[in-house]
């Protein structure tokens, strides 16, 4: 009988456990209104993007568990693929090397030209220091405004499988902070080529694909690095663009 | 070997809920592919203007509120296909057809996400602007504002206080553009395995897919509009 209860009690939580996973509540943003906001010059938070690019799989050609296997057969799968992240990551530098490509300084330069274009002055780099949900610890010292500060958590590239194509993919926080109030006027998130890099993906944030036609690779030592950087460029551009829309 | 047999019952009752309410998460059968509608024929008498007189408006069944108010969304549809959409017909001879939405109040700090719900090969052509209660225009959006949000192809902003209503309308010049993008994602499945000793065994697969898509603005598909908001401070 004792059993019986316990029985119940789990099935209660477990019951209760599994629906609220279903519920995620949905991304809330903080929209950016111009017409009541007196926001002119604007600094830019340094270090928008990690130092080193990731290449992510999202799952392998079979999936990542399998039931027959058990727990056991899903640790097996996935100490594979984690080896195999680690030499796709080192893969990726070596072959980005040669070009001395510096994707944050794109970024960065990317942004300002946007911004001067939509009007904005100012636009010097601040450092700034980051919480965890990358959120400005504090407001930096400046002239400005307000300071936009844009990091991307994921940066690299991604593919949904073995077989499946590499292509640049994303995650950015985007959030815009008045230096007198300290008030956060703008805050979003941006994924690039799916959700799960980075940012779970969920209603209601921005979500931005590659184009048909832009060019992925099977492989990574097949790539034509020019290329990939190019591809990488116009991503970069896409989201710069986007950034300066939220504003 | 009594308390074995339930031990064992146990888990396959709570493996079998689990995976009930997993699979119970899950959106139902994808619907057929629907090919772009790209002239508008009004399956009724057309209006000089936009009524708002009855605007598609948040239930005011208090069950269906108090979910909506836990899932933290409002989701309003319009179905753009259907016999019964108003229309407009200013007078040139141009017919368009519209939905008006009234923007759920009570909220704080909502934010409201208007457009086109995202079809495999067609969005509904979106033209959104907001007026206050008599139905004057308040604000338009620029073309720099649409922007895909989830499932959602339009603008977000967060409802200024004479804002009531959401048109949306229907835009030809966007009616037969394409948007083509090469989407990557991941889909989490429930399986399971009954082994011969009546040992349960499941676990959750993640399958990878890369899928190009060729979407056509067009004048079927849904005009939808979410309101959605964070936990709201209980009213004393």
């Amino acid at each position: 009988m004792k059993h019986l209860k316990s029985t119940k009690l789990n099935l209660a939580v477990f019951t209760a456990f599994s629906l609220t996973a279903c519920a995620t509540p949905p991304y809330v943003p903080t929209v950016y209104d111009a017409s009541t906001s007196s926001v002119k010059t604007i600094a830019l938070a340094d270090n928008s993007l990690p130092d080193t690019m990731g290449a992510n799989e999202l799952a392998s050609h079979t999936g990542t568990g399998q039931a027959a296997g058990g727990l056991i057969g899903y640790l097996v799968v996935a100490a594979i693929e984690g080896a195999e992240t680690s030499n796709r990551k080192g893969a990726l530098e070596t072959l980005m090397a040669p070009l001395n490509f510096d994707p944050e300084a794109e970024f960065e330069a990317m942004l300002k030209t946007k911004l001067a274009d939509a009007g904005y002055e100012g636009l010097n780099m601040v450092n700034v220091q980051r919480n965890s949900k990358s959120a400005l610890k504090s407001v930096p010292e400046t002239n400005a405004d307000a300071v936009l500060n844009v990091e991307m958590v994921k940066f690299g590239l991604q593919k949904a499988k073995t077989g499946a194509e590499w292509r640049p993919a994303a995650g950015v926080k985007v959030e815009l902070v008045g230096t007198q109030t300290r008030d956060v006027l703008m805050e979003n998130m941006i994924s690039y080529n799916s959700g799960i890099l980075g940012i779970k993906e969920t209603e209601g944030f921005i979500t931005m694909a590659p184009k048909l036609g832009s060019t992925g690779y099977q492989k990574i030592k097949e790539m034509d690095p020019v290329i990939a950087r190019d591809e990488i460029m116009v991503m970069l551009e896409e989201i710069s663009d986007m950034v300066v829309t939220l504003l | 070997m009594l308390l074995q047999n339930t031990t064992k019952l146990t888990t396959a009752l709570i493996a079998g809920v689990a995976a009930l309410s997993l699979t119970a998460c899950k959106t139902s059968e994808k619907p057929p592919l629907k090919p772009p509608v790209l002239s508008y024929k009004a399956a009724m008498v057309c209006t000089p203007n936009v009524k708002f007189d009855n605007p598609i408006r948040r239930t005011s069944e208090e069950k269906k509120r108090k979910r909506e108010l836990r899932k933290r969304m409002i989701a309003l549809e319009k179905n753009m296909t259907t016999k019964g959409v108003a229309c407009i017909d200013d007078g040139s001879g141009t017919r368009l057809p519209y939905a008006a939405f009234e923007i759920p109040t009570g909220l704080e700090k909502r934010v409201v996400n208007a457009g086109a719900k995202f079809d495999s090969a067609v969005i509904f052509a979106a033209k959104i602007s907001t007026h206050d209660e008599n139905g004057t225009l308040v604000r338009t959006f620029e073309e720099m504002d649409y922007r895909r949000l989830g499932d959602v192809y339009g603008v977000q902003f967060s409802p200024r206080e004479t804002e009531h209503f959401v048109l949306i309308k229907a835009d030809p010049s966007l009616i037969g553009q394409q948007e083509g993008t090469v989407e990557t994602g991941a889909k989490a499945q429930r399986i399971s395995n009954f082994g011969v000793t009546g040992n349960y065994s499941g676990g959750t697969n993640k399958r990878g897919f890369q899928q190009n898509f060729i979407r056509t603005y067009s004048y079927n598909g849904k005009a939808v509009v979410q309101t959605v908001f964070p936990k709201q401070k209980i009213k004393k």
